[in-house]
Order: C-alpha cells, then sequence, then structure tokens
C-alpha cells in the first residue's frame, strides 16, 4: 500500500487577479516552512481537502478552510474579494498509477464534487481521462459515484465491515483511518485518541482502524469468536427444545426419560445413556424390560374362552383381585396427591421467598447509591451518625439494639448467596413435583384400566354361557394398545437421541475452534507486529528525550494499540511536551511497522506543526532526522513548521529532506 | 465415640455481623419517607398519622392495592389497618436532625428545601423506583380529610 503526493497547487481568483501556490513534493521528508499565520495550514487542509477528508478536521459540513480561500484575500492591506477558489492535488499509488483530484473551495462548482483526471496533471499537463465524483453526501463510500470508495479502490484498500453503536453494519471509512496517519494542528495534539471522527458512530473506531491499518488478524478473530458464540447459542436452543420435546413425549404416555444433559455437551451418548422409564406398580422400571414382559404376556394371553362353570370360577377370583389391586392404587393415588400439594406449596414459597430476597436486594442496592447520594448532601446518617447527637448509629434504624449489622455490601453478597441456595432447592423442588405429576398420571391411568377389566370381567359373568369371555378380549386389546403406544416413544426418543447425537458433535467442533482463538486475541504476526511497534517507540521517545518518564516504561497495550506507561494511559503521566513527543513517536512508529511488515498503512503521514508546547529544538531535530529516514523505505513525510529559518536549517543539515520555504505569504500572487 | 467427646473441645465464638433488613436501614427509609412528603402531601405537609398510613402500605403489594382501592368517593377502609412502626418514627427523627423536613406542630411536619433537593437527586439516579412508583399513583388523592374520615371510621369500629 502506498499513498504518495507529488503534488500541490491552490488557484485563486479575486477581483484583484489570480493568487495560488504551487508545492511540489518528493519522497521522504518534506518540510513546509513558514510564519505562523501565514497560510501554512491552510496547504495542509488543502491536501486533507483534495483527498476529501475534510471530517477529520470538523465535524461540521462547511468547507473547513480560513478566509483566504472563501472571502477574501489581503492584498497591501486592502482586502480583494475571492471569487473562486480550487485545489489541485497530485498523488501515485503503490502501483504507480497517478491521478490528480481537483475540487473547488468557492466558486460554480459544488464543493462536494471532486474531479479525479487520471493522470499527472499537474507535473505534466496534459488531459487525462476524467471523472466526477462527490464526498459528504450518503453514499460515499460504498456507492459507484462515491470518491470515497474510488479512492480507497485506487489506494488498494478492501475496507472491512465495521459495527455502528446501533448494531449495523457499515463499511471502515476512509476517514476514520487516516487521523492515524494525518496529525492537523486543531485537534491533533491533545491526545492520541482524540482525534477519531466520531460522527460515523463506529464501535471501538480506533481499534478497528489500528487493527486494519497495521492489518492485524486480531479483528478477523472477533469476528470469528463472535459467530462462535452466535452459534454456540443456537446450538445450545436446539438442543433444549430437543430436550424438552423428549420429556414433553415420554411425559405424554406416562414415561419418563432420564440421563439427558439439559445442557449442550460433547461428549455423547452421555455416561449412563439415556434411559425411558415406565411407572409400574409402584416403581420405576426400564421401559424395554417392561415391554419384553408385556410382549411375553401377551403371546402367553390363550385365545378367549368360552364361558362355562370353570370359568366363572375363575373369574369371580380375577374380580376379587382386581377390586384389591383397585382399592392399592386409589390409595396410592391419594398418598401422591398429598405429596404433590405439599410440593406445590413448596414451590410457591420458595417462589415467594425468592421474591422477597429479590426485593432486599433491589433495596440494598438502592441504599447504597441513597448513602452516596446523602453523603454528597452532607447527612450525617450518611456518615453512620446521628445528626442530633452524633454518636455512631450502626447503620439501623432499630436504635435499642446493641448488635452489629453487615455492611451494605455485605448484605447484598449475603442475600445473593440466600438467593442462589432458594434457586437451587426451588429447581430441585420442581424436578421432585414434575416426576410426581407423572407418576400420578400413570397410575390414574392404571386405576382406569383396572375399572375396566372389572367392567369385563362383571360383563363376563353376566353373559350367556357358551359366549367368549369379554374379559380376555379386553386384556389382550389393552395390553397390546399400551406396547403399541410406548413402542412410540421409543421410537420418538430415538429420533430425539440421533438429532443430539448430531448436535452434542456440533457443539463440541465449535467449543474446540471457541478454545483454539488465542486468549488475547492476537495471531504471531499480530504480536510481532505490535513488539516492533513498542520497540520503535521506545527508541524514538529515547531519541526525542522524553523527560518525565523513562522511555523504556512504554509499552504497547494489546487491548487498545495505544502507548501505555505501566499498563496506565499515557494522559496522566506525561507532561505536555512528552505527550507530543509521543505522538510524533507513535504515528511515526506505525508507519516504521510498515516497513518491515505487510500492513496496510500508505507511507504517508502528514503533520501540521509538530513543535506544539514548546517541545525542545533538539527534539524537533531527533524527529526530522528520524522521519527522513522515510525516504529508504520509499515513504514519504510531510512537516508543515513554523520554526524559525535560523534554527531549522542546521536541523535539516546532513539529513535527506526537501525544503520549501515561504518568506511571506504562502497564497501570492500569481 | 460419644457425643461427649466431639463437644470437648475448646468452644470459641465469635461475633459476626446480623443481616438487616433494607429498610431498617436509615440511608434507604430517610429518602423514601421524603418522597412520599414529595409525592403524597400538599405543599409538602403532612400529619404524622398519614405518613404512618403510607408507611403501612410499603411493605407489600396487597396493602397498596387495598390503600389504592380505598382512594374513591365511596371509601371502603376493610383490609387497611396502621400500624405506628417504631423504626419509621426513628426515620423520622432523623430526617428532622438533618433538616430536611420540620415539624410544623405536635403532629405535623414539613419537607424542608434541602429535602426537596434530595428527592429530586433520588429521582435522578433512578432510585427507589418501584416504591416512587406507588407513591405517585397515590399522589395527592390521599388527603388529609380521607385520613381524618379513616380514623373516624378505625374508632367507631
Amino acid at each position: 500500500m502506498r499513498l504518495h503526493i507529488r503534488h500541490l497547487s491552490i488557484k485563486v481568483t479575486t477581483g484583484s487577479g489570480n493568487y495560488g501556490v504551487e508545492i511540489p513534493f518528493t519522497s521522504g521528508l518534506n518540510v513546509l516552512r513558514a510564519s505562523n499565520s501565514m497560510g501554512k495550514s491552510t496547504a495542509i487542509q488543502a491536501i486533507i481537502y483534495g483527498l476529501g477528508l475534510e471530517a477529520i478536521l470538523s465535524t461540521s459540513q462547511g468547507v473547513p478552510f480560513a478566509h483566504v480561500l472563501t472571502q477574501y484575500l489581503e492584498v497591501g492591506g486592502r482586502d480583494a474579494l475571492v471569487t473562486e477558489s480550487t485545489v489541485f492535488l497530485e498523488f501515485e499509488n503503490e502501483a504507480g498509477s497517478i491521478w490528480t483530484t481537483q475540487r473547488a473551495v468557492k466558486g460554480e462548482r459544488h464543493p462536494n464534487l471532486v474531479t479525479v483526471h487520471e493522470g499527472p496533471l499537474l507535473t505534466s499537463g496534459g488531459t487525462h481521462p476524467r471523472q466526477d465524483l462527490y464526498v459528504r453526501r450518503p453514499g460515499a463510500a460504498k456507492n459507484e459515484a462515491g470518491f470515497h470508495r474510488a479512492l480507497a479502490e485506487f489506494l488498494g484498500w478492501n475496507l472491512p465491515e465495521v459495527e455502528t453503536y446501533d448494531g449495523k453494519l457499515v463499511p471502515l471509512y476512509v476517514e476514520a483511518i487516516f487521523p492515524l496517519m494525518f496529525v492537523e494542528q486543531k485537534r491533533g495534539w491533545s491526545d492520541i485518541q482524540a482525534r477519531f471522527p466520531t460522527q460515523f458512530r463506529i464501535r471501538d473506531v480506533s481499534l478497528r482502524a489500528t487493527e486494519y491499518l497495521l492489518r492485524l488478524d486480531a479483528y478477523e478473530f472477533l469476528l470469528k469468536r463472535r459467530s462462535l458464540v452466535q452459534r454456540s447459542s443456537e446450538l445450545k436452543q436446539q438442543w433444549e427444545s430437543r430436550v424438552e420435546s423428549a420429556v414433553s413425549t415420554a411425559n405424554g404416555e406416562n414415561m419418563r426419560v432420564e440421563g439427558i444433559p439439559a445442557l449442550p455437551t460433547a461428549q455423547w451418548p452421555p455416561e449412563g445413556g439415556i434411559r425411558l422409564l415406565v411407572f409400574r406398580s409402584g416403581e420405576w422400571a426400564d421401559c424395554a424390560m417392561i415391554q419384553e414382559t408385556d410382549e411375553a404376556a401377551l403371546a402367553r394371553l390363550p385365545k378367549a374362552k368360552r364361558i362355562d362353570n370353570a370359568l366363572v370360577l375363575t373369574t369371580q377370583d380375577s374380580l376379587a383381585d382386581a377390586e384389591k389391586a383397585l382399592t392399592a392404587v386409589q390409595f396410592a393415588i391419594s398418598r401422591k396427591l398429598d405429596t404433590q400439594e405439599q410440593l406445590d406449596l413448596e414451590v410457591t414459597r420458595l417462589e415467594k421467598r425468592i421474591s422477597e430476597i429479590e426485593v432486599e436486594v433491589r433495596r440494598n442496592k438502592d441504599e447504597l447509591v441513597l448513602r452516596k447520594l446523602g453523603s454528597q448532601q452532607n447527612l450525617s446518617i450518611a456518615e453512620s451518625h446521628c445528626p442530633t447527637c452524633h454518636q455512631g448509629i450502626s447503620d439501623s434504624l432499630v436504635s435499642d439494639l446493641r448488635a452489629e449489622f453487615m455492611t451494605v455490601e455485605d448484605n447484598i453478597a449475603f442475600l445473593d448467596e440466600q438467593r442462589k441456595m432458594f434457586n437451587a432447592v426451588l429447581e430441585r423442588t420442581r424436578r421432585d413435583l414434575a416426576r410426581v405429576r407423572v407418576e400420578l398420571a400413570a397410575d390414574r391411568e392404571e386405576s382406569n384400566r383396572i375399572r375396566t377389566t372389572i367392567r369385563s370381567l362383571n360383563a363376563t359373568l353376566t353373559s350367556p354361557e357358551g359366549t367368549p369371555s369379554t374379559a380376555d378380549i379386553e386384556s389382550r386389546l389393552t395390553l397390546r394398545d399400551s406396547i403399541e403406544r410406548r413402542k412410540r416413544v421409543v421410537r420418538r426418543v430415538n429420533e430425539i437421541d440421533n438429532a443430539l447425537a448430531m448436535l452434542a458433535e456440533e457443539w463440541s467442533a465449535n467449543e474446540a475452534e471457541l478454545t483454539a482463538l488465542p486468549k488475547d486475541m492476537l495471531s504471531d504476526s499480530d504480536s510481532k507486529k505490535l513488539t516492533y511497534l513498542e520497540k520503535s517507540l521506545r527508541s524514538q521517545a529515547s531519541e526525542y528525550g522524553m523527560s518525565s518518564i523513562s522511555a523504556e516504561t512504554l509499552s504497547i497495550n494489546p487491548d487498545t494499540y495505544l502507548p501505555n506507561h505501566e499498563g496506565f494511559n499515557l494522559a496522566f503521566d506525561l507532561s505536555a511536551s512528552d505527550l507530543i513527543r509521543t505522538i510524533w513517536a507513535y504515528i511515526n512508529g506505525l508507519r516504521e511497522v510498515a516497513t518491515q511488515f505487510e500492513t496496510n498503512h500508505l507511507g504517508l503521514l502528514v503533520f501540521d506543526e509538530p513543535k506544539q508546547q514548546d517541545a525542545a529544538v533538539e527534539s524537533l531535530a531527533a524527529f526530522l532526522k528520524r522521519a527522513s529516514l522515510s525516504a529508504l523505505a520509499n515513504h514519504q513525510v510531510v512537516i508543515a513548521t513554523s520554526e524559525p529559518l535560523s534554527s531549522l536549517a542546521p536541523m535539516l543539515e546532513g539529513i535527506q529532506a526537501s525544503l520549501v520555504k515561504f518568506d511571506g505569504r504562502v497564497i501570492t500572487k500569481t | 465415640m460419644s457425643d461427649y467427646d466431639i463437644l470437648d473441645v475448646k468452644f470459641k465464638f465469635k461475633k459476626r455481623p446480623l443481616d438487616l433488613p433494607g429498610d431498617l436501614r436509615p440511608n434507604w427509609r430517610v429518602p423514601l419517607l421524603l418522597t412520599m412528603l414529595y409525592y403524597c402531601c400538599r405543599g409538602g405537609k403532612s400529619s404524622l398519622y398519614k405518613l404512618h398510613l403510607l408507611n403501612w402500605t410499603m411493605r407489600d403489594q396487597q396493602r397498596q392495592h387495598a390503600l389504592l382501592s380505598s382512594l374513591t368517593d365511596a371509601p371502603q377502609y376493610d383490609g387497611i389497618c396502621v400500624q405506628v412502626e417504631p423504626s419509621f418514627i426513628q426515620a423520622i427523627l432523623f430526617a428532622a436532625g438533618e433538616g430536611l423536613l420540620e415539624r410544623l406542630d405536635k403532629s405535623r411536619v414539613k419537607i424542608t428545601e434541602a429535602g426537596v433537593t434530595f428527592v429530586k437527586e433520588v429521582e435522578r439516579e433512578d432510585c427507589l423506583a418501584i416504591e416512587r412508583q406507588f407513591l405517585k399513583s397515590v399522589g395527592m388523592k390521599l388527603t388529609e380529610e380521607w385520613v381524618t374520615k379513616f380514623v373516624a371510621w378505625s374508632k367507631v369500629a
């Protein structure tokens, strides 16, 4: 990636003639020198304007220039009205293609229009294919006719999509990246972070911009993790709905599934396997076993007998047995109803208790804030003193108790523990309740079955001799039916078992990918780049004469990619002039990373008046020297300064630099 | 091993702080009292009896419902009874001591400027949100006149 500025031209038409300036640029260090308020910043702003990047100067929609380009020029003590002014900027990309942008500041052409001449219009003249593109309108970054889209393409930038504060995806706007390469004078020197445009509402814009500029894998990791986390929550949902479906299928036939983990697991089948249980004669038995027994019983059932005296006798015995069995089941039902009622009551009680605890927690949390508010109002009770007698009040309204009470923080922790415990008990109780409900339903079904048997036995007793036994037919039908119904449940649960097996596999793959992501979310090459940046930062800081802290204690925070001092934000520890040195070192350090690694850095830096806060002359000299090394990597550093020529000239001696000096105003008569 | 063996070790008692319900903490109760005066009392003035009545409703929603449904032209006082809670009296005394409310006479108090400022601060921080919501719904409907009638009714009953 490379952006190389070749030539800047500003043309101003006034009532008293034409004015303007031509500034050529070379590779390496370029120094523009002019005295204060002579138009140096105008030249820097023109570069920014020519690239359509004025959003990094201010959030306002207006044209970012001083009056020289918009209203009037001072000519020999008089004002000459500006009728038209235009900025031309010629620049080159990595592949050697050259563009010249033409953009009106004032005049008939709309300032949002950027005309791109696809060739070196300023340095070689001639005519070139041209297209009119626009900026500062919605779509400038995405639309075909948007200049920023074209610029990104020209630069070879393939901009990633990033998230805004309202969760939308937008391209990482070029204006969000340039603050890491261009430092303008008004806001640029206040803090390393101060310069990112906020109007695009991009979440963590500085992180995203730095990641893109250094071509870090971190953002990829972030996206990957987000999609894995999302997938994992989808899997969890699918899992829960399958489990729910298995449970309700089984409960619907008065059966119970056991052994399905409520939350996704990697291991399948789970330890102990999935068991289907049937409630039979007062206890839970394995479904397969019951099926086997019932099928054997069905096979053993003789053909329906014809009624005769012997059969009547056995039928009477059977009837007595059935009635006994019915009594037993009904007794079991009534006991279970009691249990159910108790458990129901217990659940209600627990729920009430938990909601009371929640009210208490809320009160205590309010109390924390209220106490703070109270102490802002200088209340004695906020300091645990009685407002009247100024004695300690042990923080309670129960004045005559000498007890010692928990602090509010302890009380909240205590309540949280209680809530956890009650929730666990509640969950347990609900499980028990669900089981009792199934058992009750099974018992009721059993009692219905016995009743049916009793009816058919009675029918057998009252039927005429020689007809087939109703009881025999009935019991065969009932048995067959219940075997069939259980088979259906088994089939359905098997299906769910298979589905869960697949989910478990996917879950374990997903979890494995999640754990495989690096802990600090940085790849090896990311770490190397950041380490290089840190080294560069330290060596520059010491060259530039950082004084308030030792340069060796500077580091790059892997979470923010920003310089840190012993783990703290720099702004607290640094003197104003050291902050300026750090900004030089950081911005130039980002560029130096691009000399060693593959990045998206354009190899271009623009600094407007780097000598802020009376940074020492020696510091500036060291900075210029270091910046001049940019020529070796075919990079470009543009610096505008008002440093007097007498001190600037010696600084530039012996280093490779191009000095453009203006004796008076930058914009002069042409 | 008998129980006595287990017990035959040195006992050590350590005094541990007790947990305390939030409504017994002065820093919670005083702002609540002020919120009552601010939202339910005309001119921020109230009889102590009315404050005790409101205080009684703060315990649970049933009581709040009973009060709200009785604030009509033909009030039903059943389900309302007032307890005088010592800790609430203490809260009133603290509030008076802090200069957040002043005593008008033996049985009436009035919220002060400082008290009103405090109530607004509390609302800005969104504290006591649920309690305030209820007190707002009671509003000025709970008049001293209503309270007087209720007291008369209680005495007859």
